[in-house]
């Protein structure tokens, strides 16, 4: 269960978002609201990569009391991904892999899903934006986190790989519970899944199920 | 000037001497500011030496073709960068130019990116001249020459055949790859992007180092001179920093969301400038203890290790911009000064080591870089 607590962000001074209450149970979300309404905002802070007031608590887990146990349970995929161009894929997929402790058989299910293998071995710089996409994607479904954020995931991404996304997501709510927020601006194929709606307007985020 | 070679100018030439800004005024220091003051020597002294050590000394005399070398494949990332980045990718109606008119362009623009080391080659002719040893002046300009047309030779070509590349990939999959630390993506960085301002900080450092530790300490043993000389280096990896902490912060984002303790990511950087600091050690190690008491070879190693943690620690306060944060070099650089002359440098040494510690440890996870939304 995710729960916010008077969860304040701004920039400059200027406020961009403000939750005083909201809890979200381990399902399927689709963040949606308009361009610089703070959707990226909102998925950043929930992964931990920027500072904010008030407390997020993850399975009883605060982001901010306890940030190591909370990046355990988090994954994130960012909208536009940028790697060092000289790492290889191969590299990067170990290092998650390490870190998250996943099972081999994980990475080899993953890699054949998106059809990764011809070009995970060659460094990340000779890679299209959409291969770029491929393997953010790949490393946020890593280990058996409690809470999966996609920012854009299917911007950029190739035919075959915007119908696997939605059986991924439906495949690990289903066997490992996991929680997922996602933006999307592209319609999501959303005949397998239960999306619930989460609309951001005026700094304030309102559930719609 | 023709239109397409004042556009060539401002996409090359100028933003390649704007990045470089720090570096080319740390070599112009190092190369024209310090000196004067060493030993009392005259400034056209020392480059007339400097000089005939290059044209007399033959490993000196590749040691520096070795280094135009390096300025040249620095110069070729830049530009290939920008040929290859999408916003420029309308530069691929260069190809459309007739072969000669494009060569002789960018043989225009590669001299303008040599022209630092074309004014420097002037001065060596004029003392080569001087010294009528004209083959070593024929090999240079030979040299100089051929990287030049070469290097435009090369980006006529990646112009002509884009999506090129120099990379030989291996095709054989095979998923289980070894474990790649953290550390090792900064490291590799260094090792591959920013070979020649490392090259440059270390040939001043170690230099300056063995230099005046071996030629002072024979007169009278103090070193407050040499560690003020000795921390300009130090203080010059703080272009390097920079840089590495942009990288993290551009390309190296996910690694804030990765489950790793605090003193985990601190580790990391340690055992990051650890190995960064390696030819200074090397080189307090060669000179201790004949040259060098075992107690200033600790004091030496503490005083620039602690100094790069804290200018890494620094930016995570906030990530200044490159002019800002040389300010404040500048502002420690005096500090150390005063402490250097107050005799204070080992409290100085344990005061960098613990503040970098407690700043990197108070503001990591608040930490965060203007203009995300």
């Amino acid at each position: 269960m995710l729960l916010f607590d008077h969860v304040y962000k701004t920039y400059d001074q200027q406020p961009v978002l403000e939750i005083s209450h909201l809890k979200l149970e381990r399902n399927i979300y689709w963040i949606q609201g308009i361009n610089g309404s703070g959707k990226t905002t909102f998925l950043s802070m929930l992964a931990g990569l920027i500072p904010f007031k008030g407390d997020i608590l993850l399975d009883g887990i605060n982001l901010r009391q306890n940030p190591l146990s909370y990046r355990r349970l988090v994954n994130f995929a960012e909208a536009e991904p940028l790697y060092p161009d000289f790492i290889t894929g191969i590299e990067l997929v170990s290092f998650y892999q390490d870190i998250r402790k996943a099972a081999t058989i994980q990475m080899d299910m993953l890699i054949n899903l998106f059809k990764m293998h011809h070009f995970l071995k060659l460094p990340i710089g000779t890679y299209s934006s959409g291969m770029v996409k491929k393997l953010s994607l790949l490393l946020a479904f890593i280990g058996k986190p409690s809470l999966i954020l996609l920012d854009e995931p299917l911007a950029t991404l190739d035919e075959e790989s915007i119908h696997v996304l939605p059986e991924l997501i439906s495949a690990y709510n289903k066997e490992f519970k996991t929680c997922f927020i996602f933006s999307s601006h592209q319609p999501f194929k959303t005949y397998s899944l239960a999306i619930n709606k989460i609309l951001i307007t005026d700094q304030s985020l309102q559930l719609i199920t | 000037m023709s239109i397409t070679r004042s556009i060539l100018i401002k996409l090359f030439v100028k933003p390649f001497y704007r990045q470089h800004a720090g570096l080319f005024v740390f070599l112009f220091i190092i190369m024209f500011g310090v000196v004067g003051i060493l030993d009392g020597a005259k400034f056209t002294d020392y480059h007339f030496f400097l000089i005939k050590g290059i044209l007399q000394n033959p490993f000196l005399f590749l040691l520096v073709l070795f280094f135009w070398l390096l300025y040249s494949k620095k110069t070729e990332q830049f530009i290939l960068n920008i040929l290859r980045s999408p916003e420029f990718s309308f530069l691929q109606i260069l190809s459309l130019l007739d072969n000669k008119k494009l060569y002789s362009l960018l043989v225009w623009i590669q001299f303008m990116l040599f022209l630092p080391i074309v004014f420097y080659i002037l001065i060596i002719f004029a003392a080569g001249i001087y010294m009528h040893a004209y083959m070593m002046c024929i090999i240079i300009l030979t040299y100089l020459i051929s990287l030049i047309l070469i290097c435009a030779r090369w980006y006529m070509y990646v112009i002509q055949i884009p999506g090129i590349s120099l990379t030989i990939v291996k095709s054989k999959f095979s998923f289980k790859a070894k474990e790649t630390p953290y550390w090792s993506f900064l490291i590799r960085y260094v090792g591959r992007d920013k070979k020649l301002l490392f090259a440059a900080i270390k040939i001043y450092s170690c230099t300056i180092l063995y230099e005046m530790v071996v030629s002072q300490t024979r007169v009278v043993y103090d070193l407050r001179m040499i560690l003020i000389f000795f921390s300009l280096g130090i203080l010059g990896h703080g272009l390097l920093i920079h840089q590495l902490r942009d990288m993290e912060e551009t390309r190296l984002v996910f690694y804030r969301t990765i489950p790793r303790t605090l003193l985990n990511r601190f580790l990391q950087y340690g055992l990051i400038y650890f190995i960064l600091l390696l030819p200074e050690f090397i080189t307090i190690a060669s000179l201790t203890p004949y040259y060098l008491h075992f107690s200033d070879a600790f004091l030496f190693t503490l005083f620039s290790y602690s100094l790069l943690l804290f200018l890494n620690s620094l930016l995570f306060i906030q990530f200044f911009r490159m002019k800002d944060y040389l300010k404040i070099i500048l502002c420690i650089f005096l500090f150390i000064y005063f402490c250097v002359l107050s005799k204070s440098v080992p409290w100085l040494c344990i005061a960098l080591f613990l503040s970098s510690i407690a700043v990197f440890f108070g503001r990591y996870y608040q930490f965060e870089r203007k203009s995300h939304y």
